[in-house]
């Protein structure tokens, strides 16, 4: 979970979480509500199929200090919340809400109970849809821009695979569409550029040039033209993919990058590498097909 | 032509599903719920495939050896199925459909749900960084004709088996599916699964509502309540979300198909007059096949059985029970100890002989 983990918080893990991951919606509190509505007014089978689960959650699952034993076996801080979805919050809130409306007398209570459960859920709750719904362009389900470019380079490239720096977005996209789109920075270095600047250390690490193109094409930091073009010779990228405002345009122009084509929003340039290499597949048709492993310890 | 391919192939899912369902849910003397013949059917595919799938990954076959293999049982258990259940699945659909005359409005309701909720969910656009790994592994898979050997992040070839997500096998099935039909791997993923996903979840509620409301009224009030909880119970970690906005992921599976489904059978045990006596047998399957959607299930599954099934063994006074449902849950707890055996640099699975 975001921002929140065990160590630090202790016992005090589980109800950061268990707040973090309501986000103010009522659904838990009804939850409860409705635990107790069985336990006064639910018959025998209700009583036995839903009061239980509750009792035994209430001093696991939610106890503060379940997270802080669990911790010592594995690191639960990123997950934890998932045990929250044992608690059957969708079938008991709307059961117990079903059965108060179909309850209430007849005529102006009954619609008054149902206008009142109705705005219980609404009011009590994040609608999915709240800041808009964005329908997918395309069959694909990824912007019609990202299509455009991958072909752009394909039709550019002599090689069947190309390697290419894309920005936050499209680099978390592209492969999706298109396989033969190789990617000079995976998820983590590029989750890590977001958050963290480079120590001049980390920029004078040669076994890691993805970090140099991050430092500047991310981060911003300032590098010497021949130590972007070294760390795009290294890691065999011909094709850098920027949004057109990107303040690094004028001095990646400057390295010697060209521009091949654009689209609305973004700018598709090349680099002729000094010595450009050809990606190809391992070749498995010869080898034992053996199951390998290796103890390390 | 593709939107006609994948909405053949949505159909050959639950045909699928309902093949491989029967039989852990059709007894010839005995009551049968359609809703738990799907689900369970649906982990039983994917139990099936995880077991096929597996030693092929881990002795670096192609994927078109796995497609191949998976084309048999894919055509030999709905054959198979047809010719031993046709007879109480043609009585079941002549019950569902006088059923419709009784309830229509129910059932017209729970239709126009379903297919708002499922158009919404394929329509929609939504940027996640773990479709990084999901789709972009399908791809890779396909393009390489491998199965998880290259990294779908940067497409270069993998030292060793992530093993976080290597017994997912739910993925390499998309994997398969691509390389059969053709069908491109974000409409696989994005579109079909998603569709089917948001369907047995449907159907799961719709069952859900009916067995546990008695009156008419109540159970479309009950059924429109639990969808409307969906769209509401909404941050970044509910399970909610997960099938609103990320509905096609295997940890969506686990959240809204497995934990219903557990919640379903654990029911049974109290309530049904359609209680089959193998709700244990539907148990484990349904562990084994959702240990091979997410490593999320690893943790979650395990927990709510116990929880559920547990107190239950003791109230009843059945403790011959409990080693039972210990065994259910034996596919995650494996798995888990694998896991963290690997996370904690005892072995690693290559990707190569050597």
């Amino acid at each position: 979970m975001q921002g929140v983990n065990v160590f630090e918080n202790g016992i005090g893990y589980m109800l950061k979480c268990l707040s973090l991951y309501t986000a103010g919606t009522g659904f838990f509190v009804m939850y409860l509500a409705a635990i107790l509505f069985i336990v006064i007014k639910g018959s025998k089978r209700d009583r036995q199929i839903f009061i239980p689960q509750a009792v035994v959650l209430l001093v696991t699952v939610y106890n503060p200090l379940t997270p802080v034993i669990l911790d010592k076996i594995f690191d639960v801080s990123s997950e934890y919340y998932r045990l929250f979805w044992i608690a059957p919050v969708v079938v008991l809130v709307p059961y117990v809400a079903s059965l108060i409306i179909t309850d209430a007398k007849a005529g102006a209570q009954k619609g008054v109970t149902a206008a009142l459960i109705a705005a219980v859920f609404v009011l009590g709750g994040n609608f999915v849809y709240a800041k808009g719904y964005t329908a997918a362009t395309n069959i694909y389900k990824v912007p019609d821009e990202l299509i455009t470019i991958s072909e752009m380079i394909h039709e550019d490239s002599d090689t069947e695979y190309v390697k290419a720096f894309f920005e936050y977005e499209y680099n978390m996209e592209i492969r999706q569409y298109d396989p033969k789109m190789l990617l000079c920075v995976d998820r983590e270095d590029y989750i890590y550029a977001v958050n963290y600047s480079y120590t001049q250390e980390m920029l004078e690490n040669d076994d890691r040039p993805q970090d140099k193109l991050l430092a500047l094409l991310v981060r911003n930091q300032k590098l010497y033209p021949d130590q972007f073009t070294n760390a795009l010779d290294a890691t065999n990228t011909a094709y850098v993919v920027l949004t057109k405002g990107h303040p690094q345009i004028p001095f990646v122009k400057s390295a010697g990058l060209y521009p091949i084509g654009e689209t609305a929003t973004h700018i598709v340039l090349k680099y002729d590498l000094k010595d450009p290499y050809e990606y190809e597949l391992v070749d498995y048709s010869e080898v034992q097909h053996r199951f390998s492993y290796r103890r390390l310890k | 032509m593709i939107i006609l391919k994948a909405l053949l192939l949505l159909l050959v899912n639950f045909i699928l599903y309902m093949s491989f369902g029967s039989f852990f849910e059709i007894r010839k003397t005995k009551k049968w719920s359609l809703a738990v013949t799907t689900a369970v059917g649906f982990f039983a595919y994917y139990a099936v495939f995880a077991l096929v799938c597996l030693p092929i990954m881990l002795t670096y076959r192609p994927l078109s050896l796995l497609s191949l293999i998976w084309v048999v049982p894919c055509a030999l258990v709905p054959v198979a199925s047809a010719i031993i259940f046709r007879k109480q699945w043609i009585m079941k659909f002549s019950d569902i459909r006088s059923d419709m005359k009784e309830n229509r409005t129910f059932y017209i309701v729970v239709a126009a749900v379903t297919v708002i909720s499922a158009a919404l969910v394929v329509c929609s656009y939504n940027f996640t960084l773990d479709a990084a790994y999901y789709v972009a592994s399908v791809t890779t898979n396909v393009d390489t004709n491998m199965i998880n050997v290259y990294d779908p992040f940067t497409g270069g070839w993998l030292d060793h088996f992530e093993l976080r997500y290597v017994f997912a096998t739910y993925y390499a099935n998309d994997a398969v599916i691509c390389q059969l039909t053709k069908l491109p791997a974000l409409v696989e993923t994005k579109s079909v699964m998603s569709a089917v996903i948001m369907i047995t979840v449907n159907i799961l509620y719709a069952h859900i509502s009916r067995k546990l409301c008695n009156s008419r009224t109540r159970q479309v009030l009950m059924y429109v309540l639990m969808m409307l909880t969906n769209y509401m119970f909404i941050s970044i970690y509910t399970a909610s979300n997960f099938l609103m906005t990320r509905t096609y992921e295997g940890k969506s599976v686990v959240g809204n198909i497995a934990l219903i489904l557990v919640f379903v059978l654990f029911a049974r045990l109290i309530t049904d007059e359609e209680r089959s006596g193998r709700e244990l047998l539907q148990l484990f399957v349904v562990c084994l096949g959702v240990a091979s959607a997410s490593s999320t299930a690893n943790m979650v599954i395990p927990a709510q059985v116990c929880v559920l099934f547990i107190p239950y063994a003791v109230m009843k006074k059945d403790l011959k029970m409990i080693p039972k449902v210990l065994l259910c849950i034996l596919p995650e707890i494996v798995m888990m100890t694998v896991y963290v055996l690997y996370v904690k640099g005892w072995f690693a699975i290559y990707t190569f002989p050597r």
